[in-house]
């Protein structure tokens, strides 16, 4: 019953009762008239007073009830609504209204809910401080990551790559003939570069080994396995694994109190240090060897002579000639190997490579440092810098030693100023200290070079000798009479340029960071394969662009450029990219090189399509190919087919087609007008590089617009591209 | 090896002394790198030879300073 009706039949029900009471009181006032004598009054005008009685009676009563209702219990009820608000809105309050008890339960209401919401604000605080301490921890961890010596790797138990820093990535990423083939990536298979059973016998090793503590001593952390692997650029690296032990993750083994989640890889380079030992003890065999047989011989021939001290001449003779000879051919060999031997000498781990320039200007300033505020600076000239010259020393010691010699003459010469020069000279470079004016004598000088290093305030216990020494180096002190110039001279073995230069990475567009970090991958498993009902926002997608000799790929045009990235879990990776220019053994027409500017020159002495599409196929191992105008690509890319016997099965998303079906009224959905109408700034256009970057961009802005349609999963997007495709066909 | 000075000391001590700027001086040792060669030349050494060396090439270098 509608609770509005209530009042309503109460209030009749009242007034029905009255007019029954009063209409009985006036039944019996005139049954009992009747009997006695009236007042002077006739029955109608006591029946009208009556009624109007009655009816004033019901007024009143009707009234009264109505406000008795508002008052206990639709107030109430609208109390009841607003609470039922506040639970969507915490900061709205109940108002008062009806009676004053209602309006003392309302006030409590208020206070209750005054509560609520600042505890409600209090935990949003929290979190929003928690969140912001790990993002700072992470982008801390990133920042170790990035710049350490070291490769590090980490990974989950299914080999996805989680984290790798950049001495990883260029270790990694050098194919067999130098070309960059870009096997490490996040989100990426750790298995492309490294064995499978190798890193699962290692793995195997881990768990074993924590199985068998947490048996024991579950405290203490697990050790680490060791394997020393080669990669595919011929490089060998030793391999450190330990494993990530985490709480409550997905896809886990298992083992006694922690459970391992994934593994981390630390990677040494020993190729070098390998190298170096084989080189050393083929020098040491070849040595023994080759010295074995002119020894004998010779020893054979001297105590021939000296037991037969009588034999013929001609005998003596012939022995004569044999020492002699095998003599030669021991120096030779003895000269070889001193050669070889000093060569290597030079790859002492405690010398860094240093342009040489830039080791006169450090010294010049460290000597040109004022000590104490009496002395007077020293004047530091450089002169005869050879630019190109490379050395590897122990810097340090280095700049001590000299600051030494330069400090000394200071003190007791009153020398006011020195000069430094470099020099190449022939193998060797050439550094001197030079002064004009007092010198000293020879033993003073060498007494110099061979004492410890004490200067007021600073002492080493080295001796100059002994850094130079240390540096594969030679100094001696010489005086020009004539110019009345002396020097020390230091003679160093001039180093190769160091090979290992990093790589310029893609800038990013607005200078950040280039991330090389993505825990939320964490959670992955390799075991989803359907990747059509797979979300779009989950995918992993490769973005490319082709650059080409002409519009007709049946028609003998070729590939010249290929240039793509990646976009993994939202993200467009803009530092994992591949970037490669292909010749294409036939001609270029001026119009297309109008088109993309590759010239010819550009061109040559780049690797063939032979060689790039099965590296581009493996970059784009396991993702969804997204391109502008995509078919065209996907033409030239499955005419090689058969030539290359790379096949890209891959499912194919079409930026063109996605703009078509999100602005259906547009008429143009080239990628410069669907870069503006999305927001999306383009720099470095027609390079493919630069084109796939920006495709990628646009891409990651649809992403949600289309979700906004109900396009979520990548079987909704390529049904919905087909059905575009085919109404533009109409077109 | 030379008891107190050693090839070079004695080469510059040598050098040193106006007097025998005309001696020729050949340092005959065991020291083969190129920076000492370097040093020995540097030092005013005029010839410089490692051992172990030939007489046949003693002979023809000594031959050489002199004029011969």
């Amino acid at each position: 019953m509608k609770t509005a009706r209530k009042p309503v039949l109460a209030a009749t029900a009242v007034c029905l009762f009255l007019l029954a009471v009063v209409a009985a009181t006036a039944a019996l006032m005139l049954a009992g008239e009747a009997d006695g004598s009236g007042g002077g009054r006739t029955p109608e005008e006591r029946i009208v007073a009556l009624v109007v009685l009655t009816l004033a009676a019901c007024a009143v009563s009707c009234w009264m009830i109505f406000r008795l209702y508002a008052l206990y219990v639709s107030a109430p009820l609208r109390m009841a609504e607003e609470l039922a608000a506040t639970l969507a809105h915490g900061s709205l309050r109940v108002n008062a209204h009806g009676a004053g008890e209602l309006q003392v339960l309302g006030q409590a209401a208020n206070q209750l809910l005054a509560l609520h919401e600042a505890r409600e604000n209090d935990v949003a605080e929290r979190v929003r401080e928690a969140r912001a301490s790990l993002e700072e921890e992470r982008s801390r961890l990133a920042a170790l990551m990035a710049d350490l010596s070291q490769s590090v790797v980490v990974c989950n138990l299914d080999g996805r790559v989680l984290l790798y820093n950049q001495r990883a990535k260029q270790e990694l990423s050098a194919g067999e003939d130098g070309s960059n083939a870009e096997l490490l990536g996040l989100g990426r298979s750790i298995y492309t570069v490294f064995d499978r059973a190798l890193i699962g016998h290692a793995l195997e090793r881990l768990q074993q080994a924590s199985q068998e503590r947490a048996e024991g001593d579950s405290k203490q952390l697990v050790g680490s396995a060791q394997f020393v692997t080669a990669t595919r650029a011929g490089r060998l690296l030793r391999a450190h694994m330990s494993p990530v032990l985490g709480g409550n993750g997905p896809h886990q083994a298992q083992v006694g109190g922690l459970s391992i989640t994934g593994f981390v890889l630390v990677l040494e380079d020993v190729t070098s240090t390998n190298e170096r030992h084989a080189r050393r003890d083929a020098l040491i065999q070849a040595l023994i060897e080759g010295g074995r047989g002119p020894l004998g011989s010779i020893r054979a021939a001297g105590e021939m002579l000296s037991d037969f001290s009588d034999m013929p001449s001609q005998q003596r003779d012939r022995f004569l000639r044999v020492i002699r000879d095998e003599a030669a051919v021991l120096s030779l060999q003895f000269e070889k190997a001193a050669s070889a031997f000093s060569n290597d000498l030079r790859e002492r781990w405690l010398l860094e490579e240093i342009l040489g320039g830039e080791l006169l200007l450090v010294a010049a300033r460290r000597i040109a440092e004022r000590r104490t505020s009496e002395r007077r600076a020293l004047a530091v000239k450089t002169e005869d810098v050879d630019d190109d010259l490379w050395l590897r020393v122990d810097t340090f010691g280095l700049l001590q030693a000299l600051r030494y010699l330069a400090l000394r003459l200071q003190d007791e010469y009153e020398v006011r100023e020195v000069r430094l020069s470099l020099t190449r000279s022939g193998q060797l470079a050439q550094f001197d200290l030079s002064w004009l004016g007092t010198f000293m004598n020879n033993e003073t000088a060498m007494s110099w070079l061979q004492d410890p290093m004490t200067t007021a305030g600073e002492s080493l216990p080295l001796s100059v000798l002994d850094v130079i020494e240390r540096c594969n180096g030679e100094i001696w002190f010489q005086r020009e009479r004539v110019s009345h110039r002396a020097f020390f001279r230091t003679m160093l073995p001039a180093a190769e340029p160091p090979k290992d230069l990093p790589r310029a990475i893609v800038a990013a567009g607005e200078g950040e960071r280039p991330e090389f970090y993505d825990f939320d991958i964490f959670g992955w498993s390799a075991a989803s394969h359907e990747l059509d009902d797979r979300s779009l926002v989950e995918l992993s997608y490769t973005v490319f662009d082709t650059e080409t000799t002409g519009l007709q790929p049946s028609q003998g045009d070729e590939i010249i450029q290929i240039g793509a990235t990646r976009i993994v879990n939202r993200r467009l990776l803009r530092h994992e990219c591949f970037d490669q220019l292909i010749d294409p053994r036939c001609r270029l027409s001026q119009q297309s090189i109008e088109v993309h500017g590759i010239t010819r020159e550009l061109l040559v002495g780049q690797p063939f399509i032979d060689s790039v599409l099965p590296k581009f196929h493996a970059f784009c191992a396991d993702t969804v190919l997204v391109g502008h105008n995509a078919a065209f690509d996907m033409r030239f890319l499955q005419l090689k087919e058969k030539q290359t016997g790379v096949r890209f099965e891959q499912p194919v998303l079409d930026t063109l087609l996605l703009s078509a079906i999100l602005h259906p009224n547009q008429t143009s959905h080239r990628l410069e007008a669907i870069a503006e109408r999305l927001g999306v700034s383009v720099f470095g256009r027609h390079t493919a590089l630069g084109d796939a970057i920006v495709t990628g961009e646009v891409f990651l802005k649809m992403l949600p617009l289309l979700a906004e349609m109900g396009i979520r999963t990548l079987r909704q997007a390529r049904e919905a591209s087909q059905r575009t495709y085919h109404a533009r066909l109409k077109y | 090896m030379m008891p107190k000075m050693n090839g070079f000391d004695v080469c510059q001590a040598l050098r040193a002394d106006p007097d025998l700027s005309a001696t020729r001086i050949l340092m005959l040792t065991a020291k083969g790198r190129d920076t000492e060669v370097s040093k020995g030349l540097g030092l005013g050494a005029d010839g410089y030879m490692t051992k172990p060396f030939s007489t046949k090439e003693l002979l023809a270098e000594v031959r050489k300073l002199l004029g011969m």
